[in-house]
């Protein structure tokens, strides 16, 4: 039979910590990613041989551009509004540090993820490099120039500026950790121009898979490698951008006393990530022959 | 001091919604855990209906391979070049591929995988003694994206050239096919995406509410607590993966690149190897958590703590790392080298330990033990002898120089049916007679479960058999035709399936019918909850939505009688 023991439960004694009211954000959060896709596939022009009676105005590209725009937009919209309540609950919540500790896991945990998703690219990467011959950009061809090591730096000063914002806003220099934030903004954004600048010389040379001027099908795998890599690490690159600057907002608004920092944490973990990614990232597309 | 600007803190009201808006905007797990329950019915019988399109084309050989095999007789062409015009109900073999592949990705993306994540959400957090699940709210959004993800799956088969028809395994080149004016595969593909991620975000809220919100220590966690951490860990280590393979596949039809385009430097091989590194790992994200939920079955109706607990923790664990490294045993006849599939044909035997140490441990709960055949308990003995079954189909299958005889026929259809249907559907009827007591505040039937029982184990064990003999003589898979040969096999299956209909159909009306029986009073019907290592039977039926007003008190595992004592 049982019997009782004596544990600590008060981090389960604090009702509002695990029974907390209802929330519509995350299924409106839904509601709006649901059109995203058919947004998509209508803008595709996919939809223009069905029937307009099974897909209404999607047949049209245009009503499937707004679509995805609404929708994507609605989307990050709500979250917005999920994060806000979910803000305003921990901001009255007693039990602070059980919470940030989960929050830390999830972050962790999620980064994991990501990884995994990072490393199927990788791992195509590298498969391609050992087996397929010529796998790399085409015979003189411009590649790897210095905007790209501009970039690199930037990104890993980034980290750097983001690292100091965490210590200054930990030894309670709000002032400071602000304008150490909006550099590190301000550099994320600059990498993500270098990025584009890169992206636009290429797309200039025809430095295309399909459609270009490659006739190396080598090459054309390396150039499906090289969008695919660095358009996903770029996608990052503006989400952490997205989290960096809720911390701005959220300091702004004189959040974040004492220990509760979570979304700081959450943030520059991310960013540091990036970082890393993209280190690898770099080793692997222009390092590595 | 920069600590007096902080603001005041704002003050909040809770908002408490009622009637339906109580439902759209819950975040409590047991709420959710229902909606997810329900979902998964709805699309059993959504799937279980496409299966029975594929058996109503396959009753009969098919017209047209008839004649063709006469002709070719007297001289003529293979009756297999026919493969792209198969005739029957479906006018072409592309309705059928399109059925095939919709039936498998509505029964493994939205009946077994959320099935078993309906049981989690309902039962793990009542388990460990918490309130609610980590991150309640992120728990209602991955449930809520399921349903555009069905809805994407569902409504591409009215769209222009009809839904995905490239398999569930989605190989290219067939899945880059009719790119820009077919958009069912693009739409099947952002489907996974978004099943993907709802199944990421539940494994993350698994892992945490598991680790933080437990009460008791590790070596006292209930075996179904055990079960969902590490089907969470694979979750969330393998399906960003299958994210990577179906994007190369969406990339490939749509944005210009070359991934998996053979001529221009892609490789299609690779995609199947970054597709079987998710999907082998998902037959068991399809049947861990069933695993987990007997061990209770079992040890309650036998009226013992469960054999060798450790050693089924163990054998979960090493499941769960050798999983990930078999993947290659879906591809032996692709070309690999030959120590590859030495490797991949000696992994994939290995998985028979661990999974064998499970079986045996049931066994050994079991014996000795004062029997209850409840419908629960039926269920898990028939799992026993299906699983066991349909797992020595797959010791065969894992053997490379069978598997290039084996391969692509009907005994492959018949191994992965005899583990999931015998297996993981075997197991989610069982833990639904277990729960739903606890779930409902209602008993299912007892008596009419006897025959749902009955039906679905004779007929799972016909229709699946009869598709291993079908295999073993050399009918193919995935086409709508068959030689007359195999017309007596699969005249079995379809008699199999009309019993396994008919079982479900009997279900179905006894779920609904339960909520007019008598409401449960007691915390404890089963009589069970003094065996047991877990928390839900100490609290009412259903729960209130806060569980418990204080933490019961904890089970020790060795003071649960490891034998009756009324024996
Ligand atoms: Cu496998």
């Amino acid at each position: 039979m049982s019997e009782q023991l004596t544990t600590d439960v008060e981090h389960h004694e604090d009702p509002m910590s695990h029974v907390p009211p209802g929330s519509i954000w995350p299924l409106l959060a839904t509601a709006s990613l649901t059109i995203v896709p058919f947004g998509v596939v209508s803008v595709l022009g996919a939809f223009n041989a069905t029937h307009w009676a099974i897909v209404g105005p999607f047949v049209f590209p245009a009503v499937g551009k707004a679509a995805l725009i609404l929708g994507g937009l609605g989307f990050v919209f709500f979250l917005m509004c999920w994060c806000n309540q979910i803000i305003r609950e921990k901001t009255i919540s007693h039990d602070v540090v059980a919470q940030q500790k989960d929050l830390q896991l999830f972050i962790l945990l999620f980064l994991c993820g990501e990884l995994m998703a990072f490393g199927a690219v990788f791992g195509y990467f590298y498969h391609q490099r050992l087996y397929v011959e010529g796998f790399g950009p085409a015979e003189g061809m411009e590649f790897g120039g210095p905007t790209v090591a501009y970039a690199t730096f930037i990104l890993l000063f980034s980290s750097v500026t983001c690292e100091f914002a965490h210590h200054a806003l930990q030894s309670y220099k709000v002032g400071l950790a602000k304008a150490l934030f909006s550099a590190t903004i301000l550099l994320g954004i600059a990498f993500l121009g270098f990025q584009g600048y890169e992206w636009g010389i290429l797309i200039q040379h025809g430095f295309i898979p399909v459609g270009g001027s490659l006739t190396d099908s080598a090459v054309a795998s390396f150039a499906s490698c090289f969008y695919v890599g660095t358009g996903f690490h770029g996608l990052h690159v503006a989400i952490g951008l997205v989290m960096l600057f809720m911390v701005l907002m959220r300091l702004e608004f004189g959040h974040f006393r004492g220990r509760r920092h979570f979304a700081v944490l959450a943030a520059s973990w991310y960013w540091h990530f990036v970082d890393i990614v993209w280190v690898l990232l770099f080793i692997t597309v222009y390092v590595v022959r | 001091m920069e600590r007096s600007a902080i603001a005041p803190m704002p003050s909040l009201e809770i908002k408490r919604y009622t009637g339906i808006m109580d439902w759209l905007t819950t975040v409590d797990h047991k709420k959710i855990g229902l909606m997810y329950f329900w979902f998964t019915v709805t699309m059993g019988i959504v799937g279980g209906a496409l299966a029975g399109l594929i058996r109503f084309q396959l009753a009969t050989p098919g017209a047209v391979i008839e004649t063709l095999q006469a002709a070719h007789l007297a001289g003529g062409p293979e009756p297999f070049s026919l493969f792209s015009n198969g005739g029957g109900i479906f006018g072409d073999q592309d309705r059928f591929n399109q059925m095939v592949t919709m039936h498998a990705s509505v029964m493994i993306f939205f009946t077994i995988i959320p099935g078993f994540i309906a049981f989690m959400n309902y039962i793990v957090p009542l388990m460990v003694g918490a309130r609610d699940m980590a991150f309640p709210k992120m728990n209602a959004f991955g449930f809520w994206l399921l349903i555009p993800s069905a809805m994407l799956m569902l409504s591409s088969f009215f769209v222009q050239g009809g839904a995905a028809a490239s398999g569930w395994t989605t190989y290219p080149p067939l899945s880059i096919l009719g790119h820009g004016t077919k958009p069912g595969q693009d739409m099947w593909v952002m489907g996974v995406h978004l099943a993907g991620v709802s199944s990421i975000l539940a494994a993350i809220n698994f892992i945490v509410t598991i680790a933080s919100l437990k009460v008791m220590k590790w070596r006292d966690l209930p075996l179904f607590a055990w079960a969902t951490l590490f089907v969470s860990i694979m979750a969330l280590i393998a399906t960003p993966v299958l994210a990577a393979a179906v994007t190369m596949v969406l990339l490939d039809r749509n944005f210009n690149t070359t991934f998996t385009i053979a001529s221009q430097g892609g490789d299609p091989i690779l995609y199947q190897h970054i597709f079987w590194f998710y999907s082998h790992p998902a037959v068991y994200i399809m049947i861990l958590p069933g695993f987990g939920g007997i061990s209770h079955v079992i040890a309650a109706f036998s009226r013992k703590r469960v054999f060798g607990y450790l050693g089924m923790v163990l054998a979960t664990g090493s499941i769960t790392a050798l999983g990930f490294v078999v993947w290659a045993h879906h591809m032996f006849v692709v070309g690999m080298p030959t120590w590859m599939q030495y490797y991949f044909q000696v992994a994939s035997l290995a998985i028979g330990v661990p999974t064998g140490i499970k079986v045996f441990s049931w066994l050994a709960t079991m014996w000795g033990g004062t029997i209850r055949m409840t419908v629960s308990m039926m269920f898990a003995c028939g799992f026993l002898c299906l699983f066991v079954l349909g797992g020595f189909g797959g010791l065969i299958l894992a053997l490379t120089a069978v598997d290039y005889t084996l391969n692509n026929t009907y005994f492959v259809v018949g191994h992965f049916h005899m583990v999931l249907v015998g297996g993981s559907v075997m197991l989610l009827f069982s833990m639904t007679y277990f729960w739903w007591p606890k779930m409902s505040g209602h008993f299912l039937s007892e008596r009419l479960g006897k025959w749902v029982f009955w039906l679905m184990f004779i007929g799972v064990f016909i229709a699946f058999f009869a598709m291993h003999i079908s295999g073993a003589n050399g009918m193919a898979r995935r086409i709508a035709v068959y030689y007359s040969d195999f017309r007596f096999s699969n005249y079995l299956t379809t008699v199999g399936y009309l019993m396994t209909f008919t079982s479900a159909c009997l279900f179905f009306g006894d779920l609904i019918y339960s909520y007019r029986r008598p409401k449960i009073t007691v915390d404890d019907p089963w009589q069970i909850n003094d065996i047991q290592q877990s928390f839900e039977w100490a609290t009412s039926c259903p729960p209130p939505v806060y569980n418990f007003a204080k933490v019961p008190p904890i089970p020790i595992l060795e003071q649960i009688p490891s034998h009756d004592h009324k024996h």
